[in-house]
């Protein structure tokens, strides 16, 4: 488990530190303050053995620039990574943690080649952006030696020399997931279902999505061309209802509520990354969602750090500390601000007492 | 229109009288708490915690989300217990209070960046007694209706009304206001 962060010249962020962290860990603060950069640095930290740690978070938010060879794949701007979206010689950002009592780190450098074949020199040949060419240097506590990727000028490093890289060493990770509140994998959802089909967690699964959707029977995943279409290929059987219905017909919360329950059972004695938990979801059925990660994250040793915008969502909280203040030990809500370097906790017990006193926390 | 309880500033209060006590002494002083806007944010949201015990649980998570806090509250009969609780829940936060209050009230650094914390304990930061001693000190000495105010009260005492022997002041100051 990670109990404290301190993030240096990463994207939002020229200096953050965040203690106190927890089993469940709660983000909330303003729009565009960092949160899911939050999220975004702890699975790079964690990955940090495997080049493709860096490219992540770009390929979920289209940081990608166009790119003129096929053989090279895609071309991605990790610039953004870096405070202030810019990159020159000696830029960098670093990403430091404590884990079970341990230091750990991931850091990413602008450096100069060494030697002309650092480059594999035709890497950016035919390509609009030539040189002058930087290297990457990415060091990680998680491996012995540094990775070198050739850059851009502009900071753009392609695909090739990422998996390139990836074949040198492959080092083992714990699990980790990362679920998203607009556009969900499809093959990855497919690839947690498989390992859950026909076992008592499809029955317990079943049983959690009932929270939402009383008349849900039962759910399956299509193989196939049906598959493409609709919802990620998922169906559900209702109670009542003789036609099966495509899962997505039952609205945006049971579809979060699906992913993010199949990766936390896809995590066991790993991390789930959550950003903006409550999509979708009714405060009513929210505190039941509480107890069901918080639970699930006790269970199978996972730690969950998820972001939030919504007072519902911490109301919902508050109000299962009051009914079960023991499993809400572990859970903590840090507020994010721009203007200050450090974030600020708070027990589920003062969430329950600053609701009560309907305290701002957000 | 009046502060909405997100607002950034804050003044905690134990009850509803000293909430409308506060309110109106600010408008005395020339802060009229319906003046507050998005363009007018430093008006503080006056909020009744509803007792002394809720305004000593929620003084410690209040540092930690407001920039400007202010903090309210009775001596009543044993000064030093009620400050040293409050004092307590902020060391807690790291943020430290004299060991006893300041005749003049203190104000100190929160543990947010660049906040404020002031705190005054009614009615002076010494004696015992509540906002209502603290207000008495205002009616001006040659006033005809406050002795009066303490036979009414004496009298309506003896006929039975239900006031706690403690809040004597409280009683006979509504009286006198009545």
């Amino acid at each position: 488990m990670l109990t404290s962060l301190h993030l240096e010249n990463y994207r939002a962020f020229s200096n953050l530190k965040i203690d106190d962290l927890s089993h469940v860990n709660i983000f909330v603060g303003k729009n565009n303050c960092g949160k899911t950069s939050i999220l975004e640095a702890v699975e790079m930290l964690l990955t940090g053995s495997d080049p493709s740690a860096i490219i992540r978070s770009p390929a979920r938010r289209g940081e990608i620039a166009v790119s003129n060879s096929e053989r090279r794949g895609k071309k991605y701007e990790i610039n953004h990574l870096f405070h202030g979206h810019l990159i020159d010689y000696e830029s960098r950002f670093k990403i430091e943690g404590i884990q079970e009592g341990k230091s750990v780190f991931l850091s990413c450098e602008v450096v100069f080649p060494q030697e002309s074949s650092d480059l594999a020199s035709d890497l950016f040949e035919n390509d609009d952006e030539v040189e002058p060419l930087f290297i990457l240097n990415i060091e990680s506590s998680e491996r012995g030696e540094p990775i070198g990727l050739p850059m851009s000028a502009s900071g753009n490093v392609f695909y090739e020399s990422i998996w390139r890289s990836s074949l040198k060493e492959k080092l083992e990770i714990k699990p980790i997931n990362f679920v998203r509140s607009e556009s969900i994998d499809r093959f990855q959802i497919s690839e947690y279902w498989d390992s859950i089909a026909l076992t008592d967690k499809q029955d317990r699964l079943e049983e959690i999505l009932r929270i939402i959707e009383p008349g849900l029977d039962k759910i399956a995943f299509l193989s196939g061309s049906r598959s493409r279409v609709g919802s990620y290929g998922v169906v559900a059987k209702l109670k009542n209802i003789e036609a099966r219905v495509p899962l997505g017909s039952l609205g945006d919360g049971i579809k979060h509520i699906l992913v993010t329950i199949l990766a936390a059972v896809n995590s066991t004695g790993g991390t789930v990354l959550i950003d903006e938990i409550d999509t979708g979801l009714h405060y009513s059925v929210m505190t039941n969602v509480w107890k069901i990660l918080i639970e699930t994250a006790k269970r199978l040793n996972i730690q969950i750090f998820a972001t939030t915008h919504s007072l519902d969502c911490l109301r919902s909280l508050a109000w299962l500390h009051r009914q079960n203040p023991s499993l809400c030990e572990t859970v903590r809500l840090h507020r994010v601000e721009k203007e200050s370097d450090r974030t600020v906790a708070y027990s589920s017990e003062e969430v329950e007492i600053a609701i009560e006193q309907l305290v701002e926390m957000r | 229109m009046q502060p909405p309880d997100s607002a950034p500033h804050r003044l905690l209060v134990e009850g509803k009288d000293d909430l409308h006590t506060i309110i109106h002494l600010m408008l005395r002083h020339g802060v009229n708490w319906e003046s507050w806007s998005d363009d007018n944010k430093a008006i503080p949201y006056v909020h009744d915690c509803k007792s002394y015990s809720k305004l000593s649980d929620v003084v410690a998570v209040s540092a930690k989300s407001h920039r400007r806090l202010g903090v309210i509250f009775d001596a009543n009969s044993n000064p030093p217990s009620r400050w040293n609780q409050i004092r307590d829940r902020l060391s807690r936060e790291n943020i430290s209070i004299p060991d006893s209050p300041d005749p003049n009230g203190i104000i100190i650094d929160g543990s947010l960046p660049g906040s404020k914390i002031g705190i005054w304990m009614m009615p002076n930061n010494n004696l015992q007694g509540a906002i209502e001693d603290m207000l008495i000190t205002l009616i001006p000495g040659n006033d005809c209706c406050w002795a009066y105010a303490e036979e009414a009260t004496n009298e309506a005492k003896s006929k039975g009304a239900r006031f706690r022997e403690n809040d004597f002041i409280k009683a006979r100051l509504h009286t006198w206001l009545a």
